[in-house]
């Protein structure tokens, strides 16, 4: 049996959308930085949707079809404020006919894991809910374990 | 000079205008960081997802109509394989092919201007005074041939005024600048010409007469003024005030008829702010009431830096200090007929100077209004100072001949060819020192907007194993449509070296940076133009 992995590290060449990101031009909060592996993020590292995107959403796909078994979010909870922890949000599993999803309420976890069991997984999919209406979603990571 | 012989001038200056774009666009460098980051990154943006989205842009401060058009171009563009680096030089190239209608204006403008300094009624051929030509139009192609072919009245102003737009140094190197104040300065001195037109009468061409046989050439061209001047007012609102210019030279000739159709050509385009305001922010005209808002009442530009009052003329003694006072005399001179244009000129300066933020490329409109003022007077004055001798001349052999005495060509013409060979000398000299004067001091912008900043971000983009770039400078680069690609581009820091996705860093030659990020396992792969562009070794 394979080795347990993070199917959405950047160098196992995962694909990442996202519906908007916050673009400055002295702050790229660029959703690349949500597969970078980083242990100890500088504050530019991590992806913040777009001011005006009310349903922000960020999707990763892998190569090939593996097992998930659990998706781990680092949210910027985990190194500024806790309040930028984002409390409500879903995650799917992205499989031929359909798979699996979760549905978070009230999460202040930082770091988040959420055991999603998805044989035969292509990727995953978060949606999610600002915290407050004029605010934006601020992630540092995600890692999607499998085989 | 034979109406030929004015046309091939004319053509010569339009050719001479696009080669002098065509090398601005090869080596000059961009001016101001905004051409990239207000009008052809969010369009950019738009169209790829990855696109850097200045604070404008959130707080709705903008209009999208500019980007829009962009955006439009960009898209077939993109439709057509071409990258983004491409994409990007083609928008300049296109703004500087769209600048040679200033030379057209030039002309226009001071052919009008030269026929108002001679107060000859329109339609007098510039030959002798007993010749008038019906459609004989200042406008190219002329449409009527006259026999002889004589040349248009004004045409010394016109084709003066032609050169000085074509060439004048400093406006050659804004024409590759993709930025709103050049679009509605194109605009504006059209519409200020066109103004100019309906004041004088001047006859619409035969062949656009035949064309629209019911379309009287007054209200036509009064409704196009009126859509230019209301472009340009939408395009930079600064330039609003102006419009009272335009407005109040129709009063002052009495010409109330122009004012119906000016108005209704002058609703279009705000028709067409108002509703993409509507569309993309919202509320009809939101951006227009941000953008008052932010620059006029809470004065907030000057956040970005404040000047003396004394700047901008400070600005143009420095791109021409010598030529200057011979530009300004000469409009000072002619004020009686030229005072639309240079009133205008310094109405704008006097209006901005009153506000506390100040940058050179808000008063770029002065210098071709100021040039076709100066053309147009000085064609006046040397359509005088030939026509006059050619009078003398024709006047003394008619003498002579009516006294049957012989008439000896050499002394009865020797006084008016000096005159006009002097005078002729003299007019020539004035452009040749504008223009090496201007040439002189037409470099050096507030901006460190290198070329091969810009290269380097280019050729960073065309790496199949690019994933990240760092680079020195975000403001002074072009965005993400001079990369090309999504992926992520931010300013160097020496921890990001850490991140495995940054791939490449793009940093001066000899800089501190280029040894940081040597130290941290990048070596060296290109360099361009004092760049150098490392990539981390595997």
């Amino acid at each position: 049996m394979a080795a347990e992995q993070n199917l959405a590290a950047w160098d196992l060449g995962p694909t990442v959308r996202a519906s908007s990101y916050f673009r400055d031009w002295a702050a790229q909060h660029h959703p690349a930085f949500l597969v970078d592996g980083r242990a100890r993020p500088e504050p530019i590292e991590k992806w913040a949707s777009g001011p005006r995107d009310r349903h922000p959403w960020v999707e990763i796909e892998w190569r090939e079809p593996h097992d998930l078994a659990r998706v781990v979010l680092t949210h910027a909870g985990r190194f500024e404020p806790a309040a930028y922890t984002v409390r409500r949000y879903g995650v799917t599993c992205l499989r031929p006919g359909g798979g699996p999803s979760i549905a978070v309420r009230d999460n202040v976890q930082p770091v988040a894991t959420h055991e999603l069991d998805c044989p035969g997984a292509r990727g995953v999919r978060l949606d999610f809910q600002p915290n407050d209406e004029r605010d934006v979603v601020r992630l540092y990571e995600i890692e999607a374990w499998g085989r | 000079m034979s109406r030929r012989g004015v046309r091939a001038a004319f053509a010569a200056i339009v050719v001479a205008a696009a080669l002098a774009r065509a090398a601005a666009l090869a080596w000059a460098p961009p001016h101001h960081p905004d051409q990239f980051f207000q009008y052809l990154e969010p369009a950019w943006g738009r169209l790829t997802g990855a696109g850097v989205e200045t604070w404008e842009w959130i707080a709705g401060v903008r209009s999208w109509v500019l980007p829009g058009y962009h955006g439009a171009w960009m898209a077939l563009l993109r439709r057509l394989g071409f990258a983004g680096p491409t994409i990007g030089f083609l928008m300049q190239a296109h703004w500087a092919a769209l600048s040679l209608f200033l030379v057209g204006a030039g002309w226009r403008g001071g052919s009008l201007i030269a026929r108002r300094s001679l107060a000859r009624p329109f339609g007098a051929a510039a030959g002798p005074r007993t010749m008038r030509s019906p459609g004989d139009a200042a406008t190219f192609p002329p449409s009527v041939a006259t026999a002889p072919a004589a040349a248009p009245a004004g045409w010394q102003g016109g084709l003066l005024g032609a050169l000085l737009c074509a060439l004048f140094p400093w406006l050659v190197l804004f024409s590759i600048q993709t930025l709103s104040e050049l679009a509605s300065s194109l605009c504006f001195v059209w519409g200020l010409v066109l103004v100019g037109e309906v004041v004088e009468g001047t006859p619409v061409p035969v062949a656009a007469a035949r064309r629209a046989p019911c379309w009287d050439g007054t209200a036509g061209r009064a409704a196009w003024a009126g859509f230019w001047l209301s472009l340009a007012t939408c395009l930079r609102i600064q330039h609003g005030p102006l419009v009272l210019v335009a407005v109040g030279w129709l009063l002052w000739s009495g010409r109330r008829d122009a004012f119906r159709p000016l108005l209704a050509g002058a609703l279009v385009p705000v028709a067409i702010f108002g509703v993409v305001d509507r569309l993309t922010w919202g509320r009809f005209f939101a951006s227009f009431v941000e953008y008052i808002d932010f620059n006029f009442i809470k004065q907030g530009a000057s956040h970005f830096g404040t000047s003396s009052a004394a700047f901008y003329w400070q600005g143009f003694q420095h791109r021409l200090p010598v030529a200057l006072p011979i530009l300004a005399l000469t409009a000072l001179v002619g004020a009686r007929a030229a005072w639309p244009f240079t009133g205008a000129a310094l109405l704008l300066v006097g209006l901005l100077g009153t506000q506390a933020h100040k940058e050179e490329r808000f008063v770029v409109l002065f210098w071709p209004l100021l040039l076709i003022s100066a053309a147009g007077v000085a064609g006046g004055w040397l359509a005088r100072r030939t026509a006059g001798a050619d009078d003398a001349t024709a006047a003394v052999a008619a003498s002579a001949a009516a006294e049957g005495a012989p008439t000896t060509g050499r002394s009865a013409s020797a006084p008016g060819r000096r005159q006009r060979v002097a005078a002729r000398a003299a007019v020539a000299l004035a452009v040749v020192v504008i223009l090496a004067d201007g040439a002189r001091h037409a470099g050096g912008t507030e901006f460190d907007l290198s070329l091969g900043r810009f290269r380097g971000q280019a050729w960073v983009g065309r790496q199949a194993d690019a994933t990240g770039l760092l680079y020195d400078e975000p403001l002074y680069t072009g965005g993400y449509l001079w990369l090309g690609r999504t992926i992520p581009q931010v300013q160097f820091s020496v921890p990001l070296l850490e991140n495995p996705l940054f791939t490449h860093v793009l940093v001066p030659v000899g800089s501190e940076a280029a040894r940081q990020a040597m130290a941290a396992g990048f070596a060296p792969v290109h360099e361009e133009d004092g760049f150098l562009i490392l990539a981390r070794r595997r």
